[in-house]
This record gives C-alpha cells, structure tokens and sequence, in this order.
C-alpha cells in the first residue's frame, strides 16, 4: 500500500494505491486525520490504484466522512476499481459516500 | 576461582620470615595493611558471590534493581549508584534506579544517547570507564546534576552486557573517602556489573514473559466472553415446523462475526447474523454491542427493517472510529411460511427452494449500520414452500481462497442448490465444500453461516 498527499489549495488529494487491510488502513486513517485536524475544507480520496479494500479500511473512509462532514467539509471518493466498487455497491456504501468516477472529476466544484 | 589467589603464601601473614625489632615494626605494619587490604578484597569477593546468588534468586526486576544498586554503592563505598537501561525503541539509555542522595524520579526524563556523557560513551563502546576526575574529563555531562543538585567528583561505569547486546549502564559516584575512584575500583565494579547484566536480563525477560502470558489470558478470557454473547443454543421445534443451524469461527482468539436467534414473544423465530469491520478486541466489544442492543430492540417483535433502522440509529451515535456492522435480520413465522427480511450492507442471503434450486434473496436496502444516523431500511417478504431453507453467510465464507488465490464466491449458489433439505443439511454441506476448496490455504477471516428452514405449517 502506498499513500500520498496532495495539496489543492481548496482541499487536499489523497491517493492511495495496492492493497488496503488490517496492517495498513491505520497509516491512511493517519493521512486523513492529520487533514482533519487542520480542517481541511476538502479530501478527495483517490482510490483508483487500490486493488483490494478490507472492512477496516471502509471504517477508515466511513470515519474520515463522518468527521470531515462534523465541520461542514468535504468528504468525495474517486475512482473505484471494479472489485472495490462491486464490494461498495453490494453493501450499499454508495449511499454513503459521495463518490466520482476520477479524481479530476471529484476535483471539480470544490 | 579467583578467591584461592587471595591466599597465596607472600601475601599470607603467618608465612612472614623472622626479623629484628624496627624491621619486624614494619613489618608488623606493612602486614597489617595488607590484611586490610585482603579482608577488603576478600569482602568484595564475597560480595560479587552474593550477586551471582541474587542473578538466580529475585525475577523481579525492581527489587533485582535495588538490591544491586545498594550492593554496588556499599562495595565501592560510594556516596552514589545508579543504573540505567537501554531503550531500544528510543535508541537510548534511561536511568531506573539510583541509590544515595538522590532520587530517580527527578531523571526519569533524561534520555542519554550513544556517545553522550560517561554513561552513553561507556553504551557505545562497551568498555568500562575510570574517570578519577570529572573537571579534568570533557565527557562528562551535567544534566543529571543539575537535576538532582547532586555533585559528582569522580565516577565509575560499567556496562551491563549480555550476549546480545548492551542491556544498560551502571554508574557509582564519589568515593566516600573522597579520594578519586582507582583501576582497582574499575575492575571490581566491571566484574560486578557483568553478574548485574544476567541478573537484570532474566528479570526483564521475565516480566515480557509475565505480560505476554497475562495478556494471552485475557485473550482467553475475553473470547470466552464473546462465546457467551452467541446463543448457547438454538431453539428446537418440538412440533418440527422449523429447523435452525448454526456455524462460527474465528481467525483469532475473538472475532468479529455474530449471529443470533430469538424466539419472539408470539413465537415467530427471529434470526440474524453480522460481521463488524476489523478484528481483534475492538470488533470484539462493538460485536458485544450489538447484540445487546439488538436482543433488546428485537424483543418485542417488530419487524426487521425498523428494527434494524433503531439499531443503526443507535450504534451511529457516537464517535465509533467509523466502525460498522454489516447486519441481516429476519423473521420466520413457523404457523405460515412467512418471511421477513431487511438487510443493512450484509451480502445477500441464499434461498435454498425445495426443489432443488438456489437463489439470492434480500439484498441490502441500505449501507451497513453504525454510518449515517439516519438511514431507512426497507422490508422483503417472501412466503417458503415447505422445506425452503433461508442461508446467512459472512463474507469470511465466500471470500475463503484455495490455494491458487480463487475465491469460493461463485460456487456457494451450486453447493447450495445441491445441498438437499433442512437447515442443518444445508449448513453442513456448505460448510464442508468451503473446507475442501480453501484446504491448504489459510484462512484470512471470520466465518459464520447461519440458517433455518420450513418444514411446513405442522
């Protein structure tokens, strides 16, 4: 798994790659609270590269959603694979998230 | 042992030739020195004896700690010892114990790193170190003085090494004399330090043993806890209108999966099964949360899906770490046939039709619960023929991999629609065809299968 952060004046772009489980998702819950400590006004998390998401990892975005929202920011999800997007659609988590088809499009409108 | 060279005969008294008067004076002199002398060296023998007696007496490491420090300040009659371990998450030396005027709570901030002052030169090169006087010395650091207002004049340090490695440093400071520390010192205060080293080696692997046992009791303890959160078991239609199975293990000592059965109080039977994000102990406790919660929502009979829009509700208050449960729950009425389903994120279930073909049934109306406060769940409801069977499964279940990486996901409708009649034939059909495919490979996650089926109205 990898991650990075990247600033986009009006908010922030995570981008995240490989594999997210049990031994990794605190690194990316590290990565999104650092943000929200600062009050980002806006995290695009870009999932594109991810190939494999476990529960935990889920918990991390539900988190990262939940406290972004508690001070009226912006929480968008970009780029699902088609197992992750298959898993999201299935446990209905596309009624949580708001999510876009890439980055570039999550970008628009912040 | 080193002790039989104390009694050599020129150093013995009684081997002394006979002299004249004056010669024998100084004689009388000089061997009265050295019996002093010898009785010291003698002492400080005994003494390191009583170090190697307490490397096997004490596994306690504070009171192992102590004993040495006091020993050490009274054999090298020093105003003050102190010892300190090495940290190697930190990277350095901290002080744990001191003897003498000076408390240890007032350097437990001081962290020395390798090469720093006395104490870090002597972690760095392993070597003992004499230093007679500390104002000739620019080695020495004064931060710990200045912590304590103790004033150090001449120092002893030793390391405490075991085979791999430094474990720490002791030091003795002053002389009580007042006299500058000597070789002499050094050597005997080294010889000792390294019977310090294997004492306090055993007393801290001791204690690392101590708390991994501890913890793995608690383990213990805490999944036989969350066994008791299970049903112990699972109602028996004495009139044989139903049957119930169940099925669930952990990939670790607690796990994140649940299921639960309730007879509801106009006799329908209510059956559910949920898998919470994670593992370990914090699936453990919201796992235990949410059955509490939910056998107390569900008591009363109300339908699945506003049972689980309270309990989601419920769980999503309250900073949870944006943990969730994925959660099926639904209601059989053996008299009729009926079923009611509602299904918050879980994968959807498998019906089993009589006839000998499967189906999916009841796909989630809504996210898993515990994210939005405010989500809806909708209902399904299906009449059984007789003998249907309605089968739960964790994700544990379809995403168990054979030893290629394939997982068992499209296979479970064919196991299913294969499997015969009854809830527990079915179970255990499924059961057994996820063992044989995933045979060899590990198992990455919880699995719990759950079902019931209508043997008709009775």
């Amino acid at each position: 798994m990898e991650i990075e952060t990247e600033d986009l004046g009006n908010g922030s772009l995570v981008r995240v790659s490989g594999e997210v489980d049990m031994s990794n998702s605190p690194t990316v819950r590290d990565s999104l609270m650092n943000l929200i400590a600062g009050k980002t006004p806006a995290i695009v998390v870009d999932l594109g590269r991810v190939i494999y998401m476990d529960s935990s990892g889920i918990a991390t975005l539900v988190e990262g959603l939940q406290e972004t929202t508690s001070y009226g920011g912006k929480f968008r999800i970009a780029g699902l694979t088609e197992k992750v997007k298959q898993v999201f659609e299935l446990a209905r988590l596309t009624d949580v998230f708001d999510i876009y088809p890439d980055a570039e499009q999550a970008k628009e409108g912040l | 042992m080193p002790a039989a060279s104390l009694n050599s005969p020129e150093s013995s008294p009684e081997g002394a030739p006979q002299t004249s008067l004056p010669e024998s004076v100084a004689a009388a002199e000089n061997a009265a020195v050295e019996l002093g002398d010898l009785r010291t060296r003698v002492a400080n023998l005994s003494r390191l004896i009583d170090v190697t007696v307490l490397v096997s007496s004490s596994l306690n490491l504070q009171e192992v700690m102590n004993r040495v420090m006091a020993m050490a300040k009274e054999m090298m009659d020093a105003e003050a010892a102190s010892i300190m371990l090495w940290n190697g998450e930190l990277e350095c030396l901290e002080f744990e114990m001191t003897v003498g005027e000076v408390g240890v709570d007032s350097l437990k901030t001081i962290r020395i790193e390798k090469g720093q002052g006395i104490a870090g030169t002597v972690a760095e090169s392993g070597e003992p170190m004499l230093v007679a006087d500390v104002t000739k010395d620019d080695r020495f650091d004064s931060k710990a003085d200045e912590a304590t207002g103790f004033v150090t004049k001449s120092i002893l340090a030793a390391p405490l090494i075991v085979h791999d490695g430094i474990v720490g440093v002791s030091e003795v400071l002053n002389h009580k004399a007042g006299r500058p520390f000597t070789n002499h010192d050094l050597e005997l205060f080294a010889t000792f330090c390294r019977q310090v080293a294997v004492a306090v080696e055993n007393a801290r692997l001791h204690e690392k043993e101590m708390k991994q046992s501890l913890l793995d009791q608690q383990m213990k303890m805490a999944a036989e806890i969350q066994r008791s959160f299970l049903p112990a078991e699972l109602p028996d239609d004495e009139a044989k209108r139903f049957e119930v199975s169940a099925f669930t293990r952990s990939t670790q000592d607690v796990g994140g999966d649940l299921y639960a059965c309730e007879v509801l109080p106009d006799g329908r039977i209510g059956l559910a099964l949920g898998d919470v994000s994670g593992k370990g102990v914090p699936a453990a406790l919201y796992m235990a949360r949410v059955v509490s919660e939910f056998r107390m929502m569900c008591s009363k009979g109300d339908p699945p899906s506003e049972v689980l829009t309270a309990l989601n509700a419920a769980l999503a208050r309250g900073k949870m770490r944006g943990m969730f449960v994925t959660f099926v729950y639904g209601i059989l009425d053996p008299a009729t046939g009926e079923l009611e389903l509602a299904n918050a994120g879980q994968l959807p279930p498998v019906l089993a039709r009589a006839s000998g073909s499967a189906q999916w049934m009841g796909s989630a109306s809504g996210p898993p619960l515990g994210m939005i406060p405010t989500t809806v769940y909708q209902p399904e409801k299906i009449k059984l023929e007789p003998f249907d069977t309605l089968l739960y499964y964790s994700d544990g279940i379809v995403e168990a991999q054979d030893t290629s990486g394939e997982q068992y996901d499209p296979h479970l409708l064919a196991d299913v629609s294969e499997a015969g009649t009854g809830a527990r034939r079915v179970l255990s059909h499924v059961l057994e065809s996820v063992e044989a495919f995933s045979r060899g490979a590990s198992q990455a996650d919880d699995m719990t299968l759950v079902s019931i089926s209508w043997e008709g109205g009775g």
